[in-house]
């Protein structure tokens, strides 16, 4: 599981994962994925088309940071899962509370209120 | 049947890392599809980590796990040796509704039983056996 290159604009993170979004993953970049997207308190775009696997314990790594974001005021927003991570976050009902965007840019667009 | 694979994880045995990517391995080399081999992955995962972190008994922590693999399924077998618990005996939780109220955890078992609802216990002499079945 890899953290991958992190945008820092002014007013928005964007970061990339790949690899294996489970149990061992979530263990080896929870630190690094919470100092990178929650600690900057502003709104965040997690590009997920590398990811391959997400497991109950990746659920509940994006949960935690989207909450943890929405405390401040901010929002968390995924972009580009592959069909089985997407199966992923609606089974999970992960989807039903966290904006999930086709790419980059709709997730881009969503939080600039471009899309509905 | 056109192919079995065993292991143990945990006390004695593998990383549940390792016996992962072995059966990822395997059920791609005997031509498994992508969707029952993500199926059986994240049955392996969830059931495997949920019984090692939860299961009450003996020291030995750990789960003997069994794929047979055949022509219309594929039959993931664990076993441990932890008191009787059967995670089907339990309502899934309700999916979330909102950020502020979602529940952060026990999402394992639904993820799994909505790409394979066929899922069973049973109680063996020495702990519990889950048998998934994934139509191929």
């Amino acid at each position: 599981m890899n953290l991958g290159p992190v945008e820092t604009l002014p007013h928005r993170t964007v970061v990339s994962l790949s690899g294996r979004l489970d149990t061992l993953g979530v263990e080896s970049i929870e630190t690094a994925f919470n100092a990178a997207v929650v600690a900057r308190r502003v709104d965040a775009i997690v590009d997920l088309s590398a990811v391959e696997f997400l497991s109950s314990m990746g659920v509940r790594m994006l949960l935690t940071a989207a909450k943890a974001l929405q405390r401040a005021g901010a929002r968390l927003v995924l972009a580009a899962p592959g069909p089985l991570v997407d199966g992923a976050l609606r089974h999970s009902s992960l989807a039903q509370v966290i904006r999930v965007a086709a790419d980059r840019d709709a997730a881009a667009a969503w939080l600039d209120g471009k899309a509905s | 049947m056109e192919g079995t694979l065993r292991g143990t994880i945990g006390f004695g045995g593998s990383t549940l890392a390792d016996d992962s990517a072995r059966v990822r391995a395997e059920l791609s080399r005997q031509g498994v599809e992508a969707p029952v081999v993500h199926a059986v992955d994240l049955a392996l995962e969830e059931l495997v980590t949920n019984a090692l972190r939860h299961g009450r008994g003996p020291a030995a922590r750990r789960v003997h796990w069994h794929v047979a693999v055949g022509r219309a399924s594929v039959v993931l077998t664990l076993e441990d040796e932890f008191e009787e618990f059967d995670p089907l005996g339990r309502p899934l939780p309700p999916p979330m509704s909102t950020l502020e109220t979602a529940a952060l955890g026990g999402r394992g078992l639904a993820m799994v039983r909505a790409l394979a609802p066929d899922l069973r216990h049973e109680r063996t002499p020495s702990g519990n056996r889950l048998i998934l079945t994934v139509p191929r």
